[in-house]
């Protein structure tokens, strides 16, 4: 089993991955990579990053290629937190009663980086590990794109029905109103999550994001939002991949958000 | 005619008529430089905090400025009062406004345009027969570029009083495919191929949902819409995948499309 992820390839040798539902193929000669990917119907399972040489992609697949300055030979994975939000929709809806805190549990796609190897490594492409589809959250006129996942979400997290490649997310929902809080899709901030592995684990496998996303249903209208009280219910293991961060908003830019509110111009 | 004699031209290029004109000339290329490093910096500046039509405006209220500063400081060098100048110029300005009342009106239209944001620049919008990008907003006139590269000059007042579909406001928008199809089809056998082609379409989005409607019982046969959200950049890729799979399954379903009986030959 390859704990780090790194394989040397050699020159002009056509390398393949089966990484669950994702089919990598990875060329390196002198200056340049070439690489291709798709995904397919059929889950690889046990999950294997064995790459296999001399194995040629589908003729119809496309080619990338990547002219790298580095002299480095060898090639490293890392898995890193989807680059956008995700929404887990269950099949059937959840209700968390009034004053109660709901531990739910929900899978989270994550990406491969692929970049090379030496003192100064340099990313040369990331890739989705499964077929993502995406939908919108909000109105038609404003809202977010994200990531739709349909695998549902649990009270256990032994219960969560996925590819062995998602994350697990814990989720706390805590419901301060006086009403059930119903719900049968859950929003998650992509620059929220962490990811962590435990020490001795798989590089692919065992993967748990933080716990910090806390949906509060407040305490009469019902609504909720995502709690920004970070660092909160970190797992055990080793941090693999910090959260895609979203540029943070200059203030210049906040009061003209609020400029356009109030004068209704823009 | 009067024409200058020699000994005139002579006493014209004294050492303060040459220091004059030197200083006319310094002026107009210092406050042209000046302007245009503003304009760029003020660009680079706001780049990323503002739409490309704001950075427009920006642009061109700075440059128009500064030259009419320079005029009015060249203008001084020569002695000339600016203040009767003025006076002279407002009474200048009605006369040519009654005399230019069409590109005086494009003016107006022109503000109205700009004021009420009902497009900017890179929008798509269709005007009448037109379709296109908008590459300016100008006080006279708007020029778009259609999608097969045809430069386009609009008057402004021709916007105004014409009926503007603005198709790229909204981030998301709706396919319609309508088609019909022959008396007798599996309806419910349709909606399901229908909805199926939707799923497997990574460029349609799955929230908002697909939208399947039998719209009538037509002369020819069922009329059918099926609708799919998508983002507006991908337009083309989800026209051509969705006609593509849908003909290729209702193909394969059996299911037929009506089509007019051919008008009899006299």
């Amino acid at each position: 089993m390859n704990r780090s992820a790194q394989w040397e390839l050699d020159d002009g040798v056509v390398y393949h991955w089966a990484i669950g539902s994702l089919a990598l193929w990875i060329c390196r000669t002198v200056g340049e990579w070439s690489y291709a990917w798709t995904h397919t119907d059929q889950l690889v399972l046990p999950l294997t990053d064995t790459p296999s040489p001399h194995a040629l992609p589908p003729e119809d697949l496309v080619w990338t290629r990547v002219v790298s300055a580095s002299p480095a030979t060898g090639v490293a994975f890392a898995v890193r937190p989807p680059d956008r939000a995700t929404v887990i929709k269950g099949e059937q809806a959840i209700a968390v009663l009034p004053h109660t805190t709901a531990e739910l549990f929900a899978p989270v796609p994550v990406w491969i980086t692929a970049s090379t190897i030496g003192d100064k490594p340099q990313i040369l492409f990331e890739v989705p590990t499964q077929r993502l589809h995406r939908r919108w959250f909000g109105s038609p006129m404003q809202g977010t794109l994200c990531y739709s996942v349909h695998a549902g979400f649990s009270t256990h997290a032994s219960e969560v029905s996925a590819d062995p490649v998602y994350a697990l997310c814990p989720i706390r929902v805590r419901n301060l109103s006086n009403e059930p809080f119903r719900t049968d899709a859950l929003y998650i901030q992509s620059d929220q999550l962490n990811l962590y592995r435990p020490e001795d684990s798989h590089w692919l496998h065992n993967l748990v994001t933080n716990s910090e996303i806390t949906t509060v249903a407040a305490a009469d209208d019902v609504s909720f939002a995502v709690s920004s009280d970070r660092g909160k219910g970190r797992p055990d293991g080793q941090l693999v991949a910090r959260a895609r961060r979203r540029h943070e908003e200059s203030w210049w830019k906040r009061g003209y958000v609020l400029f356009q509110r109030i004068s209704n111009y823009g | 005619m009067h024409l200058l004699m020699p000994e005139e031209l002579r006493s014209l290029f004294t050492l303060d008529t040459l220091w004059v004109a030197a200083r006319i000339i310094i002026v107009l290329v210092v406050t042209l430089l000046v302007v245009r490093f503003i304009a760029f910096v003020t660009i680079q500046v706001f780049k990323k905090r503002f739409s490309q039509q704001t950075l427009m405006i920006i642009k061109k209220t700075i440059i128009y400025s500064g030259v009419t500063i320079a005029w009015m400081i060249v203008l001084a060098q020569f002695g000339l009062n600016l203040t009767a100048l003025l006076g002279a110029a407002g009474i200048a300005g009605i006369a040519i406004g009654f005399a230019a009342q069409t590109s005086v009106s494009n003016v107006i239209s022109g503000v109205f345009l700009i004021s009420e944001k009902s497009f900017s620049v890179g929008d798509v919008i269709r005007v009448g027969a037109y379709t296109g990008t908008v590459l300016t907003i100008d006080l006279l006139s708007v020029k778009i570029r259609t999608f097969d590269n045809q430069y386009i000059r609009l008057p402004n007042e021709t916007l105004i009083k014409t009926e503007v579909t603005n198709i790229t406001r909204f981030p998301i928008r709706r396919y319609n495919m309508e088609f019909v199809v022959k008396f007798g089809s599996d309806l419910v056998l349709l909606k399901e191929i229908l909805l199926d082609c939707a799923r497997s379409n990574t460029n349609c989005l799955d929230e908002p949902e697909p939208l399947f409607v039998i719209n009538t019982f037509g002369r020819y046969g069922i009329e059918v819409l099926f609708g799919i959200w998508f983002v507006k950049e991908d337009f083309l890729a989800v026209r051509n995948s969705m006609m593509t799979s849908v003909h290729q399954k209702l193909q394969e379903a059996g299911i037929e499309f009506a089509i007019a009986p051919p008008v009899p030959q006299a």
